[in-house]
């Protein structure tokens, strides 16, 4: 029993519990709502008149005034100056810590040394190409191929060149025939006139040895008669009568008074008359030789010519005989044109090889060349370099080289310097230049005229006038760049100014209180709350609409946005807590505050 | 004798029950513990929830970020100044380092965008931007702050006359100013970027309903130092206890820094001379810069927004950045705490807007209850280690061995023996 009470006493307990909290929970319904229910203010958007400024902002630019820069290499010591300071030309700026020997130097020394080191190097090479075993290949192919295209010649002309060679053959042979007889002929002829030669030459040698034995026995020489008759021949007409042997020559007997001569016209009665006798018949003989000697020249001369024309005969039938042997051994018509083909090829292949070697012997040259152009520009370079660093090396401070205001530090100690780094500008104490350019719309710009006083409506500058006015580059149709002059010595460069052309008001469908329109990184929103009915009640949660302005005067807002044409959008114009899209929202009571 | 023996043995009988209710106590130790970590924790996490939500302020880049892939940090920076007249003075350039100038915003903006360009994705900033969802970059603000005497107009008889007169704070803003401070709107809006028109103002709740006993002010018209502003919209306060201490509560007005020349006494750097009064304008000082920058890889916002400034160096900052994203973590207060004693920023005397001394203030109370849910975890790991080892005591020994008589049990089997016998 004891133990059912305890349970029913903790069962009441239990109950009681439950009962207190959810009186609780009820209790603090409400905080518990506003905790984690922002409460909104909406509005409806509305058609409204809206005026507004055709307001403009731009930064000062000083355009007289003197960019500082820095110093290949270098390095920042100390910057004597800060922001606004005022100096004189010549006044230190900053000072550059110093250098002995940078590292950067004597890498540019390395490579200066070692770039003119390889155009030595190259300068000695000697780069040119030699072609000769690529036109000892053209050439050898080409005579292949001369080759190969005679025999294609020959054996495309084999059967002509066959007939042609046979009919030769036919010729010619009947020639030879024919100066095979000539030829026998005549050497017949030679040897019968050899034989007469040596005949007269054996008849001869007997009567000379006559003439002989009467020299050796004292006969008298005879002298020759100048008027000897010429009619007698002795020698053909008179027989051969030698001289008897042991008869001698006797002289001829001085001038008788009628001497009666024989046939011969000789004097019988001379002492010489038989030396005379026979050494006239020995005339006769050598006459005769000398006939029969130039008959044997012309016979000889018929045979030797003969002898060349039948060995000139039997030579073309050789060599007849030998191309129609050689056209037999002629390879096909298909076989010939293949290796003329190949030949071709080969031909073409050794020419493009050449042409191949000499393209890339000119992009060898060429790159060499580009390479020596680019190593020379770079030592060109280096040594410029150098130069520049060995001289800026001795400087050790960057002074002011006019005087005005310090502007834009953009050095600190310890930063490296280059040529191109920008140090500061300096901007004149007095007669400063100084400009602004402003945006606007084309309908705006159309009340600003050149030489007009725009209104300042921020900044702190005396006056802004209009220079010049013409279209924006980017947007030339929709917007002009309106550059002015500003007046005062105050100005400074990057000051942001805003001015004012005119004002204007137009009619717009959708104007909100500003306080609607938010903004973050995707442009300007508003939130849209949209209702709905269930059974515990009206559920309000918020749309975010992404809007685009219109216009403002700051109070409202025309906003151009997505579903906001329509009558009953209700848009939040204050909420208790940044909203997020989709979020359950509660209204709230206008009045209350 | 039998009074002393009644009273030994009620003496024995109590000091028995005492015995065991101290055992039973110590036993409880471990339950109890949870009991008040969870309180502790509990009250500490509301706490700093509620603390954090009511600084948006401070969590501006996540707002910013929206919904795209490259995230933003929110970044401020403090400056020193000269005022001529204490409070009631705009700072104006102090030289060596110390303020930034008007010019220097240009020179910020130009860092700002190289960072931008270069290290991120987002595209240049479009000052003129309305259209379009490309990604935009960084966005600035900047404002000083100063005390002044504003005189509400009223329109009487058709003419106007000064219906009431307040000394309240003004707060001098350019740029994008109204996307770092998500304000509540009571009514009309806050300054557009581009001015619509110089001499315009809002106020705030405090003011506005001092002046007019409404919120519904727009189109309304106050003086400052003789220079005429129509009201275009009243914002609302926050009303905390940090907002409190941090001077929110104060009447407040918002003005273009361009309005500045012609509402303060154009005398600095000028002398003042009987015959002839040569104005010349003042250089004020920006007192508060504030940029939300996207940040590609974190950390790197931190140092593009530090290297942007002018006059700033890691070894002599003499301005006051701060990185107001993720200021409100665990790490990061506790960092700002420690060690205790007087910060870099008490030390150096920054002047601090009212938005940062709440902020300040805030991660001060953040610290506390950071501690106390740090206890409140610690006294919960307690607690269970407790109850583990009383579990593995109990099954280390005998069923019973450790039995407390419980009286109640008594009872009960006692009760139960006797229903048994009858």
């Amino acid at each position: 029993m004891a133990k059912g009470s305890a349970r029913r006493s903790r069962v009441v307990k239990a109950m009681v519990a439950f009962v207190a909290v959810l009186a609780l929970l009820t209790f603090f319904s409400n905080t518990l709502m506003n905790l984690t229910i922002p409460k909104v203010m909406g509005a409806y958007a509305s058609r409204g008149n809206l005026s507004y400024s055709n307001s403009a902002r731009g930064t000062i630019t000083v355009e007289n005034q003197t960019e500082v820069k820095g110093l290949e290499g270098r390095t920042v010591d100390q910057v004597k100056v800060t922001n606004y300071d005022t100096v004189q030309a010549g006044d230190t700026i900053l000072t550059l810590k110093p250098i002995e020997e940078s590292e950067d130097l004597q890498s540019k020394r390395d490579r200066l040394k070692q770039l003119e080191r390889d155009a030595e190097y190259d300068s000695r090479t000697d780069n040119s190409t030699d072609f000769t075993s690529y036109y000892d290949s053209i050439n050898m192919a080409k005579a292949t191929l001369s080759d190969a295209e005679d025999t294609l010649y020959a054996v495309q002309n084999k059967d002509a060149v066959e007939e042609e060679n046979k009919q030769i053959i036919n010729e010619e042979s009947v020639k030879e025939v024919s100066l095979k007889a000539t030829v026998t002929e005549a050497a017949k002829t030679v040897e019968d006139i050899q034989k007469q030669i040596d005949a007269i030459d054996a008849s001869i040698a007997p009567l000379q040895a006559q003439i002989d034995v009467y020299t050796a026995l004292g006969t008298p020489t005879p002298t020759p008669r100048p008027d000897a008759p010429e009619t007698t021949e002795p020698a053909a007409t008179e027989p051969e009568t030698p001289v008897p042997e042991g008869a001698t020559a006797t002289p001829t007997p001085s001038p008788s008074p009628a001497p009666v001569y024989d046939e011969d016209g000789l004097d019988p009665t001379s002492p010489t008359y038989e030396m005379e006798k026979l050494m006239l018949k020995i005339r006769q003989y050598e006459d005769q030789k000398t006939a029969l000697q130039s008959q044997l020249e012309s016979a000889q001369t018929r045979l030797d010519e003969a002898s060349a024309e039948l060995a000139e005969c039997q030579g073309k039938i050789k060599d007849a005989q030998a191309e129609i042997d050689a056209l037999k051994q002629l390879p096909s018509e298909a076989a010939a044109q293949n290796a003329v083909t190949t030949a071709r090829n080969a031909v073409n292949t050794a020419q493009k090889a050449l042409s191949d070697a000499q393209t890339a012997a000119g992009i060898t040259e060429d790159k060499a060349r580009d390479t020596a152009e680019d190593r020379d520009e770079e030592i060109a370079k280096l040594k410029k370099q150098i130069e520049e660093l060995e001289k800026q090396a001795k400087v050790t401070e960057i002074k002011a080289p006019v005087g005005g205001y310090i502007y834009n530090i953009a050095v600190a100690s310890g930063d490296a310097l280059t040529a191109k780094t920008f140090v500061t500008y300096i901007i004149p104490e007095t007669d400063r230049v100084c400009s602004v350019s402003f945006k606007f719309s084309s309908q705006a710009a159309q009340s600003i005229r050149v030489g007009m006083d725009l209104e300042i409506t921020s900044g702190f500058i005396q006056g802004c006038t209009v220079q010049s006015i013409k279209p924006d580059p980017d947007n030339p149709r929709a917007n002009k760049i309106v550059k002015c002059m500003v007046a005062g010595n105050d100005a400074w460069p990057g000051e942001e100014i805003t001015v004012n052309a005119g004002r204007g008001n137009d009619n717009y469908k959708c104007v909100v209180p500003s306080s609607a329109v938010s903004e973050d990184n995707n442009g300007h929103f508003i939130y849209v709350i949209v209702g709905s009915s269930t059974p515990l009640g009206d559920k309000y949660t918020v749309k975010r609409v992404d809007v685009s302005i219109e216009a403002t005067d700051g109070a409202a807002t025309a906003i151009k946005g997505e579903g906001l044409d329509k009558y009953d959008v209700m848009i939040v114009v204050r909420a208790e807590k940044p909203l997020e899209d989709g979020q359950r929202v509660r209204l709230e009571d206008y009045t209350s505050k | 004798m039998r009074f002393i023996d009644k009273t030994k043995e009620l003496w024995n009988l109590e000091k028995g029950n005492a015995k065991r209710n101290l055992l039973k106590l110590i036993l409880a130790v471990p339950f109890w513990l949870i009991v008040i970590a969870l309180f502790l924790m509990a009250f500490g996490i509301a706490r700093a929830v509620y603390l954090i939500d009511t600084r948006p302020d401070q969590q501006i880049a996540e707002a910013w970020q929206s919904n795209s892939d490259t995230a933003f940090r929110h970044m401020s920076v403090f400056a020193g100044g000269i005022r001529a007249q204490g409070d009631t003075s705009p700072m104006t350039y102090q030289e060596g380092g110390k303020s930034i100038h008007l010019a220097d915003i240009a020179l910020i903006r130009t860092a700002l965008q190289t960072a931008a360009d270069t290290g991120s994705a987002a595209g240049s900033k479009n000052i003129q931007y309305t259209e379009g969802k490309q990604l935009r970059g960084w966005e600035d603000c900047y404002s000083s702050t100063f005390k002044a005497t504003v005189e509400a107009l009223d329109v009487v008889d058709g003419l106007e006359v000064t219906s009431g007169k307040s000394d309240a704070q003004l707060v001098a803003v350019g740029g994008n100013y109204k996307a770092f401070h998500p304000f509540r709107y009571l009514s009309g809006g806050f300054l557009p970027e581009t001015p619509v028109d110089t001499n315009q103002i809002v106020l705030n709740d405090v003011l506005a309903w001092k002046f007019y006993h409404s919120y519904d002010v727009v189109g309304n018209r106050v003086m400052i130092n003789g220079q005429m502003f129509t009201v275009i919209g009243v914002v609302e306060e926050r009303t905390t206890k940090v907002a409190e201490l941090a001077g929110e509560q104060e009447p407040r007005a918002f003005i273009y820094f361009g309005a500045l020349g012609s509402i303060c006494s154009t005398t600095a750097g000028g002398e003042d001379d009987a015959d002839n009064t040569i104005n010349v304008p003042a250089d004020y000082a920006i007192q508060c810069y504030e940029a939300i920058l996207p940040e590609l890889v974190k950390g790197v916002g931190v140092t593009d927004f530090k290297n942007a400034m002018p006059n700033y160096s890691l070894s002599n900052p003499q301005l006051y950045v701060s990185n107001n994203t993720g200021r409100f973590g665990v790490t990061r207060v506790f960092d700002t705490v420690f060690p205790l004693g007087e910060t870099d920023r008490e030390r150096l005397g920054y002047e601090f807007p009212y938005w940062e001394r709440a902020a300040q203030l805030t991660e001060d109370r953040l610290f506390y209850d950071y501690t106390i849910t740090g206890l409140g975890i610690i006294l919960l790991l307690i607690g269970f280690s407790m109850i583990g080892l009383k579990f593995r005591a109990k099954m280390a020994v005998k069923p019973g061995e450790l039995e407390v008589p419980d009286a109640e049990d008594a009872a009960e089997k006692e009760e139960k023996e006797l229903m048994l016998k009858e």
